[in-house]
């Protein structure tokens, strides 16, 4: 139980945390966007919106999804597993998240590979390593692995979609 | 054997209630690592980076970056008095005829369309408004909901559309040509709507009528002239060709955001911040799906599946007409039983191959697929239009579920109009951009 309260906080506090990242990078893809427009009518183009937008929307998705598994906001069907009574469905649901966790597992482990096999590449406009953007990738999975890691040590909670 | 055991296991795993994204990537990514299914020669880190691979580029897109932006442009717009003045200026007009404020919540979710991409953000935006006006004034709360509801899944029809900023995305085709495309047809679905609701009303003698007085029309057209601006200026810079639909999405962030807090000031500043989180939160959502549907499909690409369902649907020997009835039959149902992006991001790599055994334009059978997906958002059991404003009306399911079924019927009615009759969707395009 006591392993569940640490990971428990640990999970909130770095969801609190993606939270307001997700707010920062809200507001910069769309003030980028807006200067974007501005200057092209004003001409002088930004030669580097498009690629850091893109990279933007990149994290958006990934760290979007962590906060929206924590808050149970992922879309979904109802599980059968309440129909065949509880012991069931909580087999059911611990196996969802024993492969839950294995598939997190698994990007994460070839997310550091392939974030590190990036870093020589650098991107078209910003001349960025690739790294940066795509380490997004195993940063979210790690995230998820954490958020999943507290449900595994917690009681079964039905259903995990709305 | 491979395209079996993938679409067996995510059909399994989504009834066992594994959310979308993960149905869809989990055996995905189990096939992929799994011994056998690629040569020897094909490392485990190889397979395992092309996994991590596909999942970057399968949301490293410039276009999609405006699913987010008409996410938080429409959040900004249900808190900040645009529906109001939007449904005031409509009432004004039609108020007068019998139903006519449930017509003027139908004509008001076809304004706000113009802005947000979303259905259930329209719907909550006008149902938050209009649903406890509607009932003051005699009308229902299970009538209420279902007009409602109804006029809110216009909302991805008109353009802006997310569904179909995500099926151009999916398809290599134009979204401009869609949101073109979209425009006949959900003003054909709005009139629909609003005949079936004045009948309805008179038959039933629910509301009350309000006199027809240019004075009045002429007050509430100037309170609402902003909020009429927002689609002028976002529709009219991304038709135009003077914006991209994303520019065109920031636009209608900052035009939002100008309009709730220095022109209404209904908005205040201490909200934003949470409104954009919880956009955010909902886009990463469906950007997630996308991003597994990519591996999920770069799988299915390498088991040639397209080849495959070709040949299967040669052999059903249907004329074009009659497969499309039949993809259109099948879409209302997965509508029916899916939300409308899972479906949307389920189906359409699939039946998007079959557009030249339909002998039908991309551009059409897109907008279709979006018709056909606003129905299912009309329809229990899994409507979002319907549960947003059962919530507002605090009315069961069930009873507006009954109350929905006329809209529904002159829905479809439309739908087969769209799907025989060509010209409805590809006029605007084909003059705009052919």
């Amino acid at each position: 139980m006591k392993l569940h309260q640490l990971l428990g906080a640990l999970s909130e506090g770095v969801n609190r945390m993606v939270e307001w990242l997700l707010l920062a990078i809200g507001v910069a893809f769309s003030l980028i966007l807006f200067a974007q427009v501005v200057a092209r009518y004003g001409g002088h183009s930004l030669s580097w919106s498009e690629e850091v937008g893109r990279y933007l929307l990149v994290a958006t998705s990934f760290l979007g999804a962590t906060v929206a598994y924590k808050r149970a906001e992922f879309i979904g069907l109802a599980g059968l597993g309440a129909k065949f009574g509880p012991a069931i469905e909580h087999g059911i649901v611990r196996l969802l998240q024993w492969l839950t966790l294995a598939c997190f597992g698994l990007i994460t482990w070839y997310g550091v590979g392939y974030t590190f096999n990036a870093w020589e590449q650098t991107s078209s406009a910003v001349q960025m390593p690739m790294s940066l953007p795509i380490s997004v990738l195993p940063i979210s999975a790690a995230i998820f692995l954490l958020h999943v890691l507290v449900d595994l040590t917690g009681p079964v909670k039905s259903g995990g979609a709305s | 054997m491979i395209i079996v055991l993938l679409f067996g296991l995510m059909f399994l795993l989504l009834a066992l209630g594994l959310p979308v994204a993960l149905a869809i990537g989990l055996p995905a990514i189990g096939l992929i690592v799994t011994p056998g299914v690629f040569p020897d020669s094909v490392t485990l880190a190889a397979l395992g980076q092309t996994v991590v691979q596909q999942l970057f580029s399968g949301v490293d897109s410039f276009d999609l970056l405006a699913v987010p932006l008409f996410m938080i442009a429409g959040s900004i717009m249900e808190v900040g008095g645009i529906s109001r003045r939007l449904i005031d200026f409509c009432n004004s007009l039609v108020g007068w005829a019998p139903g006519g404020l449930a017509a003027a919540a139908i004509g008001a979710s076809i304004i706000i369309a113009g802005i947000s991409g979303s259905a259930a953000a329209d719907t909550a935006a006008i149902g938050a408004v209009v649903i406890p006006t509607m009932i003051r004034q005699g009308y229902p709360p299970a009538f209420a909901a279902a007009v409602v509801a109804a006029g809110g899944a216009i909302g991805i029809i008109i353009p802006p559309s997310i569904p179909m900023i995500l099926f151009g995305f999916m398809t290599n085709i134009s979204t401009s040509q869609l949101f073109a495309g979209g425009i006949m047809v959900g003003a054909l679905l709005g009139l629909s709507f609003m005949a079936v609701a004045i009948f309805i009303s008179w038959r039933k003698g629910y509301g009350e009528r309000l006199p027809f007085t240019w004075k009045q029309v002429g007050v509430t057209g100037r309170a609402a002239l902003w909020s009429m601006g927002a689609p002028v200026i976002v529709l009219g810079g991304i038709l135009g060709g003077i914006v991209t639909v994303t520019e065109g999405a920031a636009l209608a962030v900052f035009y939002a955001l100008l309009v709730g807090t220095v022109i209404n000031k209904e908005l205040k500043w201490s909200e934003l911040p949470q409104l954009i989180i919880r956009s955010q939160v909902t886009a990463g959502g469906i950007l997630f799906i996308i991003a597994m549907a990519k591996v999920f499909g770069w799988l299915l690409a390498m088991q040639q599946s397209a080849q495959l369902l070709n040949t299967f649907v040669n052999s059903l020997a249907l004329p074009p007409v009659g497969l499309l009835l039949l993809v259109m039959l099948l879409l209302l149902v997965i509508g029916c039983v899916m939300e409308t992006t899972a479906a949307l991001l389920l189906v359409v790599p699939v039946l998007a191959l079959l557009t030249p055994q339909m002998a039908v334009d991309p551009v059409h059978f897109g907008v279709l697929v979006v018709v056909n997906l606003a129905i299912g958002m009309l329809t229990p059991p899994v409507g979002i239009c319907l549960f947003v404003s059962c919530g507002i009306a605090q009315v069961s399911l069930g009873r507006v579920s009954r109350a929905i079924a006329p809209l529904v019927l002159v829905s479809l009615v439309d739908l087969l109009i769209a799907a025989l009759w060509s010209p409805l969707i590809m006029w605007l395009p084909t003059l705009l951009y052919r």
